[in-house]
């Protein structure tokens, strides 16, 4: 989730994971108590009043979908599995390798969320996706290639050279 | 001697060993078909469209993926590589290592359930690295066999796909197998691998994301590539305005190790080009190529199209390198024309890779101790151009030499016949033959049985399949109905069988996928239940009701309701149709004795079965006689005498000299033909036909020829200098002359690789003499181009010369030939003792006479025109009669040998099997009805139509042995007289009434 929220910009002070124990009621007053002196010297959020920072909120759905999608649900659901008991095969899976698929996951998942979002809005070319997502052109490319199988998206018409893509129900 | 084993390998899935293994397993023997990758079909697959006739390769290619996937007498052996091979011809014992799938290929129905919920992704090798794929994955979507494969190295193993198949075919601990399989000969059709142009820096390919090679142009162009046939650029998706086609990449090139010319990539560069402007209409693409080589049948006219009609522009050049502006991933392609550096920009960049040998060629060659030649290929010689150096093993395809589809495919059938003969002796021993029980007659009440799919999730998912049961139940006639998690497993087949005894079921229904891949296997199981297998209907609730209606489940309810009312309807009327059985008399009749139709007779009686072989000169050999040396420095003239004496000391093969053919009767298995010679006339009767009747040389009417005696053809040259009676000391030789002209469009194939030969020799016999070829584009293809370069080397004059500039040869007190040299952009003037004209081949003269004999079509250009320019290059749409060599179309000895081989081996399919069994689906003519207009007669493309006098009026007739079902003539019919099978008017239209009908909802 962290990793997701940075992807997002989203500024990680206003977050906070932590483990207390439910017969611990003094350690959860002081985490609480400490969390919300931290988010108060923070000012505003950017979210926050009538006009929230439409980027930043985009951003944050994005990672929303994406954590609650089933690619990485599956993938945090099975960490414990491949890393310590071993996979279906016998094989023990290292953290690092783990992590380094998880976090490939996490990357496109976040990528496509957005740009799923963003078409939610406003159908869009390639081009100005690429403006408004601020990521590669050719990325953004083999992301809708890839959604377009999943049947996520679909081309809506052909303005000038651009085809124009348009977001759809997910099943 | 040991016993032969009567089953052959074939080392390749792709279109090669595909129809190899057809032939074969047609012919009596059982087939082992071995592919390293899941699937089979190769190449083929992942192309687009195909030239000349710009066919979708996937639809032209799929009957023969299913074909071969259901052959009785296929095994398909994939995901397998061979370990090691033992024995000798006729008898090898050969282990392979099948690799873990770990997906049980009895279990997977290929629902692709697994592959949604895969949360691990590869690159899709595919789609070449342009879009992902899942680790538990099918190459494509139409994959033979159906059977998902878990990539080992991306699967995470986290177990996923084992918890969501319902089908419970997976897998996890198995593991390799060793597998070991006893054949007495072996194919070889491993195909090749495309160029990685990443080694030639200058062009840029994976440091400039639009610079792609043309089989990732191939997958752009293709509806069902990323891109889904729209061509768009990989930088930033727009749509390109100008693509560039960069010819030669690796080809042609001895830096890049590859001197020789790769044969294919002009034409698919053409196709590309024209496809590219056919799905982005304005696109303007330029091709820069050092010599445009269409030298196949009807290319040229291809290649005038692409110019003319479809805007292909062409830059005879070559390109010195490529660059791009990094803001935005726009290229450049600098390039010399007539020594002028030019520079233009371009959105896209397709470079045309060459064709590298397999890259386990040498792990190969070793296994199987056969040589490989100095580029990799397989080594074989133009004589025995499909046997490799080792006895037994036979070679076909992109292997022995770069080549395209239909020679590929025509080498295949040859190299099956020559695997045939090999083992001849063992034909029939190892396959199996399927005994159904008797029909049961059906009589009285209609009782159908409707068995309804949930394909695992993929109708169940949407369509409420229960609810349908519950509702074609109610529907009339209707007996008993169920559904099935998968109608097609192994358990519902037995299921469907008991079902059909327990309620006396006499029609059955299955709404399921498509008939495309399923109705053999359904019409099989009525079969063994006792029916017969035309009472079945199909309706398809998956590819034209789940899966198009994925969001509407309630109407796509409905509407499966509606498909399974409809097929209900015409399944109440369907009647049992019988399959017509033809006697074959095992004779073949071949027309032609020159080396194609010598070949071919002796390839058919070697396996056993009598021929005719009719020549219309007194001697055989042809144009074989006239040829009197080879580029490869074999004796044409030993080897036609090796040849003749073969034929002439073997009994089964008789000899009609001097004789022409007058008229022939019949059909497929049972012709009649009458022969005529001065002597008499013959009859006789045969189960085949071969058309070999080979082609003539253009006799010149330009360049002086037949005025001044020192002006001659190639073969005359050829003849007096193999006579000495000439020894010229300065030749000029000028090509496409009676070729690539008005009057006869195509190109001639050969005359290249023969100017060059002819150069050659006269270097040798003077080595003084100057020769100067003056041509339009060298099409010296293939390894043939090594001749090319040492002419060039050895001091021979290449000039080229356009068709607004064509040379000028004049006499006036000696021969002179004035010609444009485009290089130094001046007139360039040569006195010469002799000129020698490369003339075009013209088909022979009697082939119009012929093609009306029996009834089978001709091309533009008078050659014969066979049933499908890609795929079936040997045989006509008419059944039982085969074509091959120079009456197919021009062509060097060595392919000629190869079609020869292969019409044999077609042939056999036919002659191997006492009887035929022809489709039930045919046509009948209501006599009554007939008003005898004839139109059915002219529509009917396979001549299965003849009009028959009854009571003094004629009538349409229906051949039934000839009917491919097509129902044309039922269409066409004024008087409503004509019916197809299992399609009559009253099944149609009670078939859409019910579509129609209100139904209260």
């Amino acid at each position: 989730l962290r990793d997701l929220a940075k992807k997002a910009e989203f500024d990680l002070r206003r977050m906070r994971f932590d483990y207390v124990s439910a017969s611990n009621v003094q350690r959860f007053d002081k985490i609480v108590i400490e969390f919300i002196d931290q988010v108060k010297a923070l000012g505003p959020s950017p979210l926050s009043g009538n006009k929230p920072e439409p980027n930043l909120l985009l951003n944050l759905r994005a990672a929303k979908a994406a954590a609650e999608g089933f690619r990485l649900r599956v993938l945090a659901g099975k960490e414990e599995q491949l890393v310590s008991k071993g996979n279906v095969y016998g094989e023990r899976s290292t953290l690092e390798k783990f992590d380094e698929v998880m976090a490939e996951a996490v990357d496109s998942e976040y990528a496509r969320h957005r740009i799923r979002l963003a078409l939610l809005e406003k159908s869009m070319s390639v081009l100005e996706l690429s403006e408004k997502l601020d990521m590669e052109p050719r990325r953004i490319l083999e992301h809708l290639v890839a959604m377009r199988l999943l049947g996520w998206v679909d081309t809506q018409e052909i303005r000038g050279r651009s085809p124009i893509y348009r977001a759809l129900e997910v099943p | 001697m040991m016993k032969k084993i009567g089953a052959v390998m074939v080392v390749g899935g792709g279109i090669a060993g595909i129809q190899a293994s057809l032939d074969l397993a047609d012919s009596g023997f059982l087939v082992y078909l071995l592919e390293k990758l899941p699937s089979i079909g190769g190449t083929m697959t992942q192309l687009d469209k195909t030239f000349p006739t710009n066919d979708c390769a996937m639809c032209i290619l799929a009957p023969k993926l299913v074909g071969a996937g259901r052959h009785p007498n296929i095994k398909l052996v994939t995901y397998t590589e061979l370990k090691k091979v033992e024995g000798e011809e006729g008898r090898f014992s050969v282990t392979l290592n099948k690799r873990a799938r770990h997906v049980d290929p009895d279990k997977c129905t290929g629902c692709g359930v697994c592959a949604q919920r895969c949360p691990a992704l590869a690159i899709d090798e595919y789609n070449v690295g342009l879009s992902e794929r899942q680790a538990i994955f099918i190459r494509y979507p139409q994959a033979v066999p159906l059977v998902f494969t878990i990539d080992r190295e991306k699967c995470l193993g986290c177990g996923i796909c084992g918890e969501v198949c319902k089908a419970k075919a997976i897998r996890y601990d198995e593991e390799d197998t060793e597998l070991k399989l006893d054949v007495g000969s072996i194919i070889l059709a491993p195909g090749f691998e495309p160029f990685n142009p990443s080694a030639l820096s200058e062009y840029g390919y994976g440091r400039y994301p639009n610079v792609v090679t043309s089989l990732e142009f191939e997958r752009i162009l293709s509806a069902t590539g990323p891109y889904r046939g729209t061509v768009l650029r990989p930088s930033d998706g727009e749509m390109p305005q100008k693509v560039a086609f960069i010819q030669c990449v690796g080809s042609r090139d001895e830096r890049a190790g590859n001197p020789y010319c790769s044969s294919v990539c002009c034409m698919y560069a053409i196709k590309e080009a024209v496809i590219a402007e056919e799905h982005n209409p304005g696109l303007e693409p330029t091709i820069f190529y050092m010599d445009l080589r269409a030298f196949g049948k009807e290319f040229e006219d291809y290649y005038n199209r692409a110019k003319e009609e479809h805007g292909v522009r062409f830059i005879h050049c070559r390109v010195s390198h490529t660059d791009e502006e990094p803001d935005t991933n726009d290229l450049y392609v600098t390039y010399v024309e007539e020594n002028e550096v030019k520079r233009e920009k371009f959105d896209i960049v397709v470079l045309s890779v060459a064709m590298k040998p397999p890259t386990d060629a040498g792990k190969l060659a070793d296994l199987l101790g056969f040589e490989l030649n100095e580029y990799g290929f397989c080594r074989t010689d133009l004589f025995t151009s499909i046997e490799t150096t080792r006895p037994g093993i036979y070679v076909c395809g992109a292997f022995s030499s770069p080549k395209d589809i239909p020679d590929s495919v025509a080498q295949a059938s040859g190299a099956a016949s020559r695997a045939a003969k090999a083992i001849a002796s063992e034909r029939g021993s190892l396959i199996t033959s399927v005994e159904y029980p008797a029909e049961k007659p059906i009589s009285g009440e209609v009782r159908i049985g409707v068995f309804i799919c949930h394909c695992g999730i993929n109708i169940g998912g949407v369509v409420d399949v229960p609810t349908v049961v519950e509702y074609a139940k109610g529907l009339p006639n209707v007996v008993y109905a169920e559904h099935n998690l998968y109608t097609c497993s192994q358990d519902t087949q037995e299921r469907i069988k008991e079902k059909v005894l327990e309620h006396g079921l006499n029609r059955v229904v299955v709404a399921s996928c498509t008939p495309r891949t399923h109705e053999p296997l359904f019409r099989a199981t009525l079969q063994e239940a006792g029916l017969n297998p035309y009472l079945f209907e199909m309706a398809n609730i998956r590819d034209q009701c789940s899966w198009v209606h994925m969001h509407e489940p309630e109407e796509a309810t409905e509407k499966a309701e509606d498909l399974v009312r409809m097929a209900v309807a015409k399944a109440s009327l369907i009647q049992p149709l019988k399959k017509p059985k033809i006697d074959v008399t095992p004779v073949a009749l071949v027309i032609g004795g020159g080396l194609s139709g010598m070949t071919a007779a002796l390839e058919i009686a070697e396996q056993g079965y009598e021929v005719h072989l009719v020549e219309k000169e007194k001697e055989l050999g042809g144009n074989l006689l006239k040829i009197r040396y080879l580029l490869d420095g074999s004796d044409p003239k030993k080897r036609l005498k090796d040849l003749i004496a073969k034929i002439e000391g073997n009994e089964k093969i008789k000899v009609h000299l001097g004789t022409r053919v007058e008229e022939t009767q019949g059909y497929v298995g049972n012709f009649e033909t009458t022969l005529l010679s001065e002597a008499r006339e013959e009859i006789v009767r045969h189960g085949v036909i071969i058309i070999a009747t080979g082609g003539a040389e253009y006799r010149p009417t330009e360049y002086l020829y037949g005025i001044d005696d020192n002006v001659m053809t190639q073969l005359e040259l050829e003849e007096k200098l193999a006579d000495g009676r000439i020894k010229p000391n300065n030749v000029v030789m000028i090509q496409c002359v009676g070729s690539r002209c008005e009057e006869h469009p195509n190109c001639s194939r050969i005359c290249c690789s023969d100017a060059v030969k002819n150069a050659l020799k006269i270097k040798e016999v003077n080595p003084e003499a100057e020769v100067f070829v003056l041509y339009k584009d060298m099409r010296t293809y293939g390894f043939k181009e090594s001749y090319y370069r040492e002419a060039a080397e050895r001091g021979i004059v290449f000039i080229r010369y356009e068709d607004d500039k064509k040379p000028l040869v004049t006499n006036n007190g000696g021969l002179k030939v004035t010609v444009f040299d485009p290089v130094i952009k001046e007139e360039i003037i040569i006195e010469p003792d002799i000129v020698v004209l490369s003339a075009g081949v013209l088909p022979a003269p009697d082939n119009p006479r012929l093609a009306g004999l029996l009834k089978v079509p001709l091309s533009k250009d008078g050659f014969f025109l066979e049933a499908h320019m890609k795929l079936r290059p040997l045989d006509f749409a008419t059944d039982g009669i085969f074509l091959c060599g120079l009456a197919h179309g021009p062509k060097p000895v060595d392919e000629c040998i190869s079609q020869a081989c292969g019409a044999a081996a077609r042939a056999v399919t036919i002659l191997s099997r006492p009887t035929l069994e022809m489709e039930g689906t045919i046509a009948h003519v209501d006599e009554d009805l007939c008003s005898g207009c004839r139109m059915c007669e002219k529509i009917c493309e396979f001549g299965a139509i003849e009009m028959v006098e009854s009571e003094g009026k004629k009538r349409s007739h229906i051949i039934e042995e000839l009917c491919k079902g097509c129902g044309v003539c039922g269409s066409t019919c004024p008087s409503g007289a004509i019916t197809l099978g299992g399609f009559t008017d009253g099944q149609i239209i009670s078939q859409v009434r019910a579509g129609l009908m209100e139904v209260g909802r």
